[in-house]
C-alpha cells in the first residue's frame, strides 16, 4: 500500500482514472497533481473518475473527488465521475453530501457516451465538425 | 495478598459481558501506563482515575456510568493496604489472556459449551491516513460479520472513516474504538476517543447551520444520521470522546 499510485489511462481525447478501494489521503493528493500535470501536458479534453471500485466514500473523500473534478474542469476539461455504488451513492445523501457541478454517469461506458455528447454539444455551438467527423 | 484484579473483573462484569469487561479492564490499565495484566494494590488510585476516563466510551449513561465507578471505588477501599511490596503478581494460567488491542476479531474463547468463535472489534491508533482506512477497514468488517446488509455496512464503515478523520485533523492522535453490543438487540459501537482540545461548544458543531473551515460539523452531523445514536462527551483540555451506535432492525 506504500508508494500507492493511481494510474492515469490515456483514451483518445479523454484520461480515464479508475479508483479501486480505500484511498488513503496522500495518494489522492498525488493523483489530483498527476492528473492536472497530465491535462495540461497533453490534449486532454474529458476526465473520468471512475470509482467503481469504491467501497467508503466519507465527506473528506468526497470533497477530494469533487475538488478533482473541479480542478480539472477548471482548465477547461469536462470531467465525469462514473460507477458510484448504490450503497455509496445512498450513504453520501444521507450524510447530505453531494458532488455539485460535476457530471455523473452509471458506469465507465455512460460516462464515455456523456463525454462524446457534450463534446458533440458545444461543437454544434461553435460550429465546429465534432467528433462525429473525426 | 490477595489481588484485586478478580474483583475489578467481577464489578466490571455486572455491566459488560466478560470479554468485554476484559477489554475494558486491560485497555484501562493500558491508558493509565499501568502493568498490562493485573491490577496491583500499590496502583489503584491510579487505575480509578484511568477507568474515569475509559468508561464514558462504554457506559455512556452517566449516572450507570457513576454507579460502576463507585462500586470499583469501594471495592478498592476495602483492600487493606499492602503492608510490605508485594512482588509483581504473574498472570496465571487459568486467567484469560486478552490478545492486543489492536488485533482483529475471530478470537477463540473456551465456554462451557467448548469452543465458539466470539465477534471482538478492535482498537485502531489513528496518527496517519492509513489508521483512518483500518478502522474503516476493522468497522465494515465487525458490521458484516454481525449481519449488517450491505448498505448498512456501508454508512458504518463511513460513519468510521468520519470519525478517524476528524481525529486526525484536528488532534492528530487519538483512537478508533469498534465493538458488538450484545443484548437482546446486537449491534455495534464505534467510539472516538482524543485527548485533544476538546470542543468548546458541542450545540454548535451539531447545529444543521454549522459547518466549519474544514468541514468538521458536516462529517459529525453526517455520521449521527448514518448511526442510530451519537453521543458527544467533550470539554476543553480533556478532550472529546465521540460515540456511536448502530444496532441490527
Amino acid at each position: 500500500m506504500q508508494d500507492a499510485r493511481i494510474p492515469i489511462i490515456g483514451l483518445y481525447d479523454d484520461l480515464i482514472v479508475p479508483i479501486q478501494g480505500a484511498i488513503a489521503d496522500d495518494v489522492m493528493v498525488t493523483l489530483q497533481n498527476d492528473v492536472t500535470r497530465r491535462i495540461q501536458d497533453g490534449n486532454a479534453r474529458g476526465l473520468v473518475v471512475d470509482v467503481s471500485g469504491v467501497e467508503t466514500l466519507d465527506s473528506y473523500m468526497t470533497r477530494n473527488l469533487r475538488d478533482l473534478a473541479l480542478s480539472a474542469r477548471l482548465m477547461g476539461v469536462t470531467a465525469v465521475v462514473s460507477g458510484l455504488r448504490p450503497a455509496v451513492a445512498i450513504t453520501l445523501i444521507e450524510m447530505g453530501l453531494e458532488i455539485p457541478g460535476v457530471h455523473t454517469a452509471l458506469n465507465l461506458e455512460r460516462a464515455l457516451e456523456l463525454l462524446h455528447a457534450i463534446r458533440q454539444e458545444e461543437a454544434r455551438a461553435v460550429g465546429e465538425p465534432g467528433d462525429d467527423d473525426a | 495478598m490477595p489481588d484485586p484484579t478478580d474483583d475489578v473483573l467481577g464489578t466490571l462484569g455486572e455491566y459488560f459481558p466478560p470479554a468485554i469487561a476484559r477489554a475494558v479492564l486491560r485497555s484501562t490499565l493500558r491508558r493509565g501506563g499501568l502493568d498490562e495484566e493485573r491490577v496491583r494494590d500499590s496502583e489503584i488510585s491510579e487505575f480509578v482515575a484511568a477507568l474515569e476516563r475509559t468508561l464514558p466510551m462504554y457506559i455512556v449513561d452517566p449516572g450507570r456510568r457513576g454507579e460502576c465507578i463507585g462500586k470499583v471505588r469501594r471495592l478498592m477501599t476495602t483492600e487493606p493496604p499492602p503492608a510490605l511490596p508485594s512482588p509483581r503478581p504473574r498472570p496465571s494460567r487459568d486467567t484469560p489472556r486478552v490478545p492486543p488491542a489492536s488485533g482483529g476479531f475471530g478470537r477463540v474463547e473456551p465456554t462451557a459449551s467448548g469452543f465458539t468463535e466470539r465477534l471482538v472489534g478492535g482498537i485502531i491508533r489513528i496518527r496517519t491516513a492509513r489508521d483512518i482506512v483500518q478502522a474503516c477497514d476493522l468497522a465494515r468488517e465487525v458490521a458484516r460479520k454481525l449481519g449488517f446488509s450491505l448498505l448498512d455496512q456501508t454508512k458504518i464503515a463511513t460513519a468510521a472513516s468520519e470519525l478517524a478523520r476528524n481525529i486526525l485533523l484536528y488532534v492528530g492522535d487519538g483512537e478508533v474504538r469498534i465493538g458488538v453490543i450484545e443484548g437482546p438487540k446486537r449491534g455495534i459501537q464505534i467510539a472516538a476517543v482524543d485527548s485533544g482540545a476538546g470542543i468548546p461548544d458541542v450545540g454548535l458543531v451539531m447545529n444543521s447551520g454549522y459547518r466549519s473551515r474544514t468541514g468538521m460539523g458536516m462529517g459529525l452531523k453526517g455520521t449521527k444520521r448514518l448511526m442510530d445514536e451519537l453521543e458527544i462527551d467533550s470539554r476543553p483540555g480533556t478532550g472529546t470522546t465521540v460515540v456511536t451506535r448502530k444496532l441490527l432492525s
